[in-house]
Formats: C-alpha cells, structure tokens, sequence
C-alpha cells in the first residue's frame, strides 16, 4: 500500500522512540534496574540445583544443594552431596534462620552473634542468605555509565547505603546486563577499597530465561580464596507448596518435585 | 685508723645502738617488702597461669593473634615424650579449639569448645578441679561435655542434660555432635565460665574433622620457673618442625602489665623510703659530730689533719651501716623464711587473690634481687650521703673546735 | 609557781637558741619525721582513694538499680520502667552527686572486616559526667551531644580491631523485646581512651536511640549513682529498698568484689608503711634527743653544782625538749600541708603506666589536707618525743655533780 512519508517517518520515529524509552525507562531508575535483577534472579517463586564449590590455596570442596525460595522473605536450602554433608539444610522465614543437622535431628535456631559467620565454610554469611533483599532496601542508587558489550549494554548501579542502614559496607557496585542479568556486584569497605566481589562467569539460558549459571564470591584481599554456584537445574515462578517452608519440614523433609 | 673509728663507736653504745637499728630496721622493711613482692607477683602468676593457660603454649605461628581452627600440627608421641624429657617440663596436654553452636531447645549460644585430654589436662588446668557440679571428664573417647556455670545458665542445662553441638570442622565440613552434660565448673572468671565449654579431644578431632591434629600443646612444670628456663632447649626442638613456643608474657599480657605497673608504683614508695631513711641517718650522724666538736678539736691539736678526722668520721659511719645491714639483712631473711612458710594474712588479700582460686595467704619469696637490692641502696645512699659530714669535719679549726659548747 | 615556770620557759627557750645547731638538728629530725608520715599518709590515701575511683568510674558507681535478673542475665528481657516519682525525689536529694539511666545491653559489632561481641550501652552523656570515665575519655572525633544522638563511640583498641575510622558506619546487632534481631547503622562519632578492657567491650550510644532500637519505649535497664559521701551509702541504699523493694539494688561492694578486696589490700598496706616510717622517725628522734642531751651532761651539771634543784634542772630540760619537739612538729606539719597542697592538681602518675599496656589507665592522685589526722599524728609524734626525753633527762640530771663533771667531755 502507498504510505504517505510522512506518516512512514512518524512510524520509524514511533519506533526508534519505542525502542529507546524502554532502555530510557530503565536508565532513568537505577532502584528499579536493582529491583528488576532481583525479580529476575529469583522470580516470585523458584527452584534451583546448584553445585556449590569452596576453593582455599591449600585445598577444595564440592556440594550439592537445593533451593527454594518464596517471594522475597522466605527460602530453603537443603544439602545432598556429598554424603558427609548430605542432610543439612537452612530454612529462612522472615528475618530468621534455622538450621538442621541430621546427625543431631535438630533444629537450631541461628543467634544474632553468628549472623556475620560463613554459611557452611563458604564464602557467603548466614547474612548474606538473610539479607537479599537488602540492596535495595537499604541503598540510594544511582547510574555510573552505560557500556555496550556485544550484544548487550551494561548498566553500572552505584549503590550508596542509606544513613541508618545496618549495612557495613561503604558502597556497593553492581553491573547489570539490560536483560536484567547481574555481571558483578563489588562491596566496598568504608574507606572505598573493594574487599569481596560477586561476580559472574558464565550465562547461559536456564528454566526459559538468561541466567548467570556460574557465580564466584572472592574475597580480593585473599588471593586463591573463592566460592563458586553453578547452578544445574532452574525453575522459576512455580507453584510451591506452603509445608516447605515449615520448621517441621525442615526436620522431616516431605517428598517433594518438580510439578 | 679502724681501730681508732671502731673504738669511738663504742664509746657511746646507746648512740651507736639506736643508729643501728635505724639502720637494721631500714634494711629489713626492705628485704621483707621486696621479698613479699616478688613472691605475691610469683604468685599471681603461677595460679593465673595455671587456670587454664600453662606455663607455656606450643603452637602455629600467628595462631595467637589469629586462632583459627586450621592452624594446627599432627599430635605425636614422639614429640611429646621429647618435650617431657627436656628438665623442667613434667606435663604436655594436647588442645584443639573452635567457636562453635552449643544449643539445647530453643536456645543456642556460641560457645568456645575446647578438645582436652582428661588426664593431661588435669596437670595443666585448675579448672579441672574447680567443678561446681557433677564430675570433670574422665573417658577420653565419650560423648562427654563440661561447661562453664553462667553458660549453662544461660543455656538452661544442668548436670545430665544433653546438648547439641554445631560448628565448622577443620576442612569446612559440619561439625555436629549431641553431648551430654558431665560436669558444670566455676572458675569465678566471667568470661570463662560465660564462653568456655571441655569435651574430650579425641572426640573432638572426630567431629571437627582434624585428621589427628591439634591446635596447640599446653606446657606444665614444677614451677614457673622452671619452665621458662626450658624453653631455650623447647625452642631448639622446635625449629625444624615449624611451631613456636610462647612464654607466660605473650599468653597474660594483661597480668604481665598489671605487675609492671604495681612494681613502677612502688619503686615510688621505695624511693621515699629510702630518702627518708637516708635523712634521718645524715641527721642522725650530724648530731653525734656535733657533739664531738670539742674531742675532734682537741684530735686536730694533737696533730691529726683534718681530711683523715673526715676520712676517721667517714670510717665510722661505713662501720655503722656495715654493721646495720648484715644485721638488717639477716633479720630480713629470717622473717622472710617463716612468712615462706606461713604466709602473711592481710585484710583484703583473700578477696583479691580468690579471682584466680588461689588463698590469700601471701607468702614472700627470697630471692637474691630482694636480699640485696634494698641495702645495696641504702648502703650507697647513705655512703654518698656520708661526704657531708666528711666535709663539715674536714673543714674544722682545732681551737674553735675545743672552745665549742 | 607560774612564775617560776614561765621562767622556766623563757630559759628554755633561750637555751634553745643557744646553740642553734643543735636545736637545728633536732628540729630537723623532728620535722622530717613528721613530714614523711604526713606526706606518705596522704598520698597513700590518696592513692587508694584513686584506684577504687578508678574502678567505680568503670561504669559501675557507687551504687546500682536494676530488674530482678537483671544482673544474672542482662538482656531487654529484664528491663525496667524509667524511675517514677518516689525513686526520683529519692534520688534528686542533695546527698546524691549524680544519677543516670541507662541502657546496656550485649550486642554485635559488624565492620567490612569483622564481628565482634561488645556491651551496648545507651547514655544521656550529659549525667554521665562525674559518673563514669565516658564523659572525658573522648580521645579523637566527638563525644556524644545528647541521648539522641545518632553516632557511637567505640574504644580505640576495638576501631582498630575493626579497622574502622571516626566518621565510618558500623553495624550493632542485638536482640529487640520481642526476642527478634534488633540491627542498626552507626555513624562512629568518636574514640575513647580508656582500660583496655572497656575499650574492648564497651560501646556508647545516645540512650533514646537504643531505647528505639531495641523496641523498648522509655524502659531502661539499670540507673547509676554516685554520693558525695561513700560513707552514707549504706543508709541510702537502706532508703532505696523501702521505696523500690521489688528492684534489685547493689551497692559496688557486691558489684565488683575484687575492687573492694584491692581497696581492702591497699589499707592493709597503707596502715603497714606508716608503721614502717613511724618506726625509722622514731628511731631518729629518740636517737637525736638522746644525743642532745648526753651532750649536755657537764652543764647541766654545772648548774647542780651551782645550786639549781635537780627537780627543776629536770623541769627545764623537759620544756625545753617539750618546746623543740613541738617546734619540729609544726614545721613538719607545716612543710607536709605545703607538700599536699602542691598536688592539689593532681599528682599524675600517667608516666608510670607509659610503655606498657595501660595506657589509659594513668592514676592521678588527689592527696586531700585531712586536719584531724594531721593534728592526731602531730600529736602523738609530740608525745613520743616528749617520752623519749624523759628517762634520760631524769637519769643526767640525778647523777652525783661531780662525777658528771669530772667525766671526760666525749
């Protein structure tokens, strides 16, 4: 059909303006880029395998584990590799953790004097499996720089805590891919020298969407000293039953899979 | 010129015996004091020492500053028995530690858990014998724990409760165990009795995963002493393998710096006392030459100069405090042999001393530091002192001198 | 016979000054005598004085009021309400120096770079004054303005620990009412110097920003107070049960046994070195008047000879010795309240604690001018003079004249 120039040129403008405001949007709430990697990282709901890799200059360990997580409040974890550690889980409900240990066939809850400890010899905190939520929370975000990688633009999140926050770190830097992938998350301490560093490896599609499948926490003032998820299996905003997030089903484990 | 300076003393006893005794009596407070000193600081730390940390620790370097339950070293028989050959060394306990979950219901408190071995640990720690309830370890291999009162307090467990143990093993693993309670000890120390926790260590290496390892050697000896002359020959035998060993001052810093302190004070005491004492001698011996102006008179008349009347007063006075301090040291030494033995009982000292379970009996230590020191400096002071009187005498005329009141 | 004594007197007197070395060197003996046990009463005292206030000012007071359970398990869960009416009359009496409300509690400290347990405690820093050492033991930054303050004060050894640096934040962990975590930020407002041990443990904040981090409204945990006289504490803490009886109240004795047991030790010792230098004066005394008046045997003689009673010889001799003793004790007394004066700044021992680890522990002492003790040692030094005089006076002034004459001068 004979479309007039003019109106071919409103529509490519149309487009163009299309194309660009939602890349704007984003660009114009870096509050809202966090929020959305999160979203994207957990869903409203999600089921994960992962294996879990702790490496120290002098030696190695591998586990495996499975998660579920409900919302932004509540997830479980649950060990079963290898057979020394098979059995142990942590249920998150709230701002509280609890752990079991099937040696003991007890539920303890974790006291606030061990909130900073490592989370089974790992480099991640019980804090940092009970404070997800707090990137967003507790920081003002601001835009650092777009870059363009490939096919993709990099956003660069500057990540100041707010004045009261319980947050020890002075600021936090994250680099989050447009399709809500996050590429790294570096803490600084107080005096603006990076200490530890999220980073992520390798992404690749996982349960229908891109995902960072290999993640290392290091340390960077401790060379050779890392932690690394490679996540195995992703199911995301399914359907999960209300049991499994119970101090009971932490204790005696109900059947469970995939619906 | 003795003979001359010997008689002259004699010639007023009474003089001459008060003096002395100023002098004795001088000397033997400082003895006394000294010796008391040494031996309450002694004291203090052979018991805080023999709480729970020993006479000396065998560990990883930089454990110390930063324990951390991978710093550790295989545990051999071969080892030990070196270091109980070594004179001096009588006990070598083996230890093994980390921060850990101790829990019971609801509640759960991290605790510090230390692996011991029962019999060993006996000769090392007080602790073992200061059980408030129930009984100390005894089976090395049993799903046993002691606990300090307030922490079991806290806990809500007494004597036969069970508790739940979680922490992290040596190689990062759970460490996880259920434990019952044997014994619950009062050290009377806070923060003992609020965070520490005794299991057996073989059971221990078993739950943190050590692979036989251990985190530190605890040392023991007859006494203090004895040990610290040991550790030259430990630090020998230690060298190739890596460890080092730490003394007393490294282990109680906080005791080391409270008796710098409470030396530093009294050094202030001392001094006063010294000057005092050199004061009322100075005195003293001014008066008795004053008093003999007219008989050194008539000395300078007969042809005596008057440099030797100064050196004959000189002499007199070296006499005087020979005399008085052989005599101040010997009453010194023989005061501090029976309170040795029995122990001085001052108000307050129970009390003090009962932080770190021991009497308050406070018993003096003689040793040649507390003979000598105080008479050593009273000697000298009052010998330096002595240059007054010497100049005064030398500077006499012979018939102003004889016509003197 | 008031005649014939103030002559006496007046003879005396000019027989002292007769021969002023003499005189001179008696009043010197005598004067030092009394100077050193003056003095070394003071200061010693003093010193005791300081360790106990050293002790108390470590949060502790003179006295304590909590929750029942409190002090066994010290946690919101036994909080108490702010004082009401009664307990505040009570404690606004003129006999109570200073008071304070307090919130301690233990908590976490979190920095970038470690955990550790400390003892949160929420002050109005303006009653702490005279209280504790908190009010001025503000090292680097500032001390807190007020109870709502926002910062935190950390000791110096537990910012290094931390590595954390005036004007970074902190977080503090603790446990809220309802048994839930109670975390924060803290803007590190300053350092405090003080005992390794509380620099360690302690950490301030202003008290409304622990009450409102904790969840406890206007409960507080415990209230502190000094008297301006520890010797009526006691009775007040009698009166304090009356009007609060189902609180718990101490005193610091129970608080902190071992400082009552070192304040104890430490009389023991006072009580043992004045012994001591009472010994060495007397001994220097006796000696010294001896002398003196062995020195005087052939005129006193002489004047027997002349015709002069023994008795009264003796009285002269008694006042004259009674005179120059009392002479030499006000000069001691006198030199000695110079010398405590002197240090009515403070004599600081701070130089003693340099180089080892009790920096911060540095003793200032405040020797005090105690009138009646100076004048009860005066006293009793005067008489012991006195005594010392008189057997040997009677025994010269009894001797047969001539033999006295005809003995050689030495």
């Amino acid at each position: 059909m004979n479309v007039k120039p003019s109106v071919r040129l409103a529509f490519a403008v149309g487009c163009v303006w299309l194309l660009f405001s939602n890349v704007a949007l984003a660009a114009s709430d870096p509050t809202a880029l966090v929020k959305a990697m999160l979203q994207h990282w957990r869903g409203d709901s999600s089921y994960t395998e992962i294996t879990m890799r702790i490496h120290r200059p002098d030696w190695q360990r591998s586990m495996q584990l499975l998660s579920w997580t409900r919302g932004k409040q509540d997830a479980l974890v649950r060990f079963i590799a290898p057979p020394g550690d098979s059995g142990n889980a942590t249920l998150k409900l709230g701002p509280s953790l609890w752990l079991f240990n099937p040696k003991l066939s007890q539920v303890i809850k974790l006291p606030f004097s061990m909130m900073a400890q490592n989370w089974m010899g790992s480099d991640f905190s019980y804090n940092d499996l009970a404070k997800s939520e707090q990137i967003v929370t507790d920081y003002t975000h601001t835009f650092g720089s777009v870059k363009e990688h490939g096919k993709h633009q990099i956003f660069t999140v500057v990540s100041i805590p707010k004045p009261n926050a319980p947050v020890v770190w002075g600021k936090v830097i994250l680099n989050i891919r447009d399709d809500d992938v996050l590429l790294d998350e570096t803490y600084y301490d107080q005096n603006m020298k990076p200490v530890r560093q999220l980073k992520t490896l390798q992404v690749s599609s996982l349960g229908g969407r891109p995902y960072p499948v290999v993640m290392r926490m290091s340390q960077l003032d401790k060379p050779g000293t890392w932690t690394e998820l490679h996540y195995t299996k992703g199911v995301f905003n399914l359907q999960l039953p209300g049991y499994l997030f119970t101090l009971s089903n932490l204790r005696n484990p109900r059947p469970w899979n995939i619906p | 010129m003795i003979a001359l300076a010997w008689r002259n003393l004699w010639r007023r006893p009474h003089r001459t015996i008060l003096t002395l005794l100023a002098i004795a009596f001088a000397c033997l407070v400082m003895v006394f004091l000294l010796s008391l000193q040494v031996g309450t600081y002694a004291s203090i730390k052979e018991s805080s020492l023999g709480l729970f940390d020993g006479y000396a620790q065998i560990q990883k370097p930089g454990y110390l500053r930063d324990p951390n339950i991978r710093k550790s070293f295989p545990h051999t028989g071969e080892m030990v028995r070196s270091l109980e050959a070594i004179t001096g060394i009588s006990t070598v306990a083996a230890r093994a530690q980390s921060y850990a979950l101790l829990s019971k219901g609801s509640h759960s408190l991290a605790a510090m858990i230390v692996g011991v071995q029962p019999g060993a640990e006996r000769r090392v720690s007080r602790i073992t014998a200061m059980m408030r309830s129930g009984h100390y370890l005894r089976n090395p291999k049993a799903a046993e724990i002691v606990l300090g009162d307030a922490l079991a307090r806290n806990l809500g467990v007494s004597v036969g409760s069970r508790v739940t143990l979680l922490g992290m093993g040596r190689d990062g693993s759970v460490a996880a165990d259920i434990l019952n309670v044997v014994g619950v000890f009062s050290s009377g120390i806070k923060d003992i009795d609020r965070q520490l926790a005794e299991m057996p260590l073989l059971r221990f290496q078993t739950d943190f995963a050590m692979l036989g390892k251990v985190n530190l050697l605890v040392l023991s000896g007859d006494s203090l002493g004895s040990v610290n002359g040991a550790l030259p020959a430990i630090q020998r035998l230690l060298k190739p393998k890596g460890l080092v060993v730490l003394d007393w001052q490294k282990l109680e810093p906080g005791v080391k710096g409270m008796i710098e302190l409470d030396a530093r004070t009294s050094l202030l005491w001392y001094a006063a006392l010294v000057i005092v004492a050199v004061a009322i001698l100075l005195n003293t011996i001014f008066m008795s030459v004053l008093e003999r102006t007219r008989e050194l008179g008539v000395l300078l008349a007969l042809g005596m100069r008057p440099a030797a009347a100064g050196r004959m007063v000189w002499l007199e006075i070296l006499m005087l405090l020979a005399m008085g301090i052989v005599l101040g040291m010997g009453l010194g030494a023989a005061t501090d042999s029976w309170f040795a033995v029995h122990g001085l009982n001052l108000p307050g000292a129970q009390g003090v001393f009962s932080r770190w379970g021991i009497s308050g009996l406070m018993y003096t230590k003689l040793t040649v530091f507390s003979l000598f020191t105080g008479p050593a400096v009273l000697a000298v002071c009052t010998a330096l002192a002595g240059v007054f009187p010497f100049l005064h005498v030398s500077r006499l005329k012979p018939v102003a001198a004889m016509r003197a009141p | 016979m008031m005649g014939k004594s103030g002559l006496l007197a007046v003879m005396g007197w000019r027989n002292l000054w007769r021969n002023p070395r003499r005189t001179g060197l008696i009043l010197v003996a005598v004067g030092i005598g009394v100077w050193s046990t003056l003095s070394f009463t003071a200061l010693l005292q003093a010193w005791s004085a300081s360790s106990l206030q050293t002790a108390l000012i470590d949060m502790t007071g003179q006295g304590q009021i909590h929750a029942r359970g409190y002090l066994d398990n010290p946690g919101v869960a036994h909080r108490m309400a702010p004082p009401r009416a009664s307990l505040k009359a009570l404690l606004k009496r003129p006999e109570v120096q200073q008071w304070a409300s307090r919130v301690r509690v233990p908590a976490a400290i979190q920095s970038a770079y470690e955990t550790l347990p400390v003892s949160l405690i929420g002050i109005d820093p303006a009653r702490e004054q005279g209280l504790s050492f908190i009010a001025t033991a503000v090292s680097a930054g500032q001390p807190l303005a007020s109870a709502d303050s926002p910062g935190i004060l950390l000791g110096r050894e537990l910012a290094r620990r931390l590595r954390i640096k005036v004007g970074q934040r902190i977080v503090l962990m603790s446990q809220d009412a309802n048994g839930a975590l109670a975390e924060r930020g803290f803007k590190v407002n300053g350092l405090f110097s003080a005992t390794r041990q509380a620099e360690k443990r302690y950490v301030f904040v202003g008290i409304r920003q622990a009450q409102s981090m904790l969840g406890i409204g206007q409960s507080i945990t415990g209230i502190a107070f000094n008297l301006h006289n520890i010797n009526h504490l006691s009775r007040f803490l009698g009166q304090l049960r009356q009007v609060v009886p189902k609180l718990d109240v101490q005193s610091w004795e129970t608080l902190r046994p071992v400082a009552k047991a070192v304040s104890q030790l430490s009389n023991s010792f006072i009580l043992m070195w004045i012994f001591i230098i009472f010994v060495l004066m007397a001994l220097g005394i006796v000696n010294t008047l001896l002398m003196s008046l062995h020195e005087r045997v052939r005129e006193l003689a002489l004047l027997q000879a002349l015709g002069l009673r023994p008795n009264l010889i003796f009285t002269q001799v008694m006042m004259e010795s009674a005179l120059v003793v009392l002479l030499g004790v006000v000069l001691g007394m006198v030199l000695a309240a110079v010398t405590v004066l002197a240090f009515h700044n403070g004599l600081n021992l701070g130089f003693l604690a340099r180089g080892s680890e009790w920096l911060g522990a540095g003793q200032v002492l405040y020797p005090r001018l105690n009138i009646s003790q100076f004048l009860g040692i005066g006293a009793l030094i005067w008489v012991l003079g006195f005594t010392a005089s008189l057997l040997p006076a009677w025994r010269i002034v009894h001797r047969v004249p001539i033999e006295a004459i005809n003995r050689s001068p030495s």
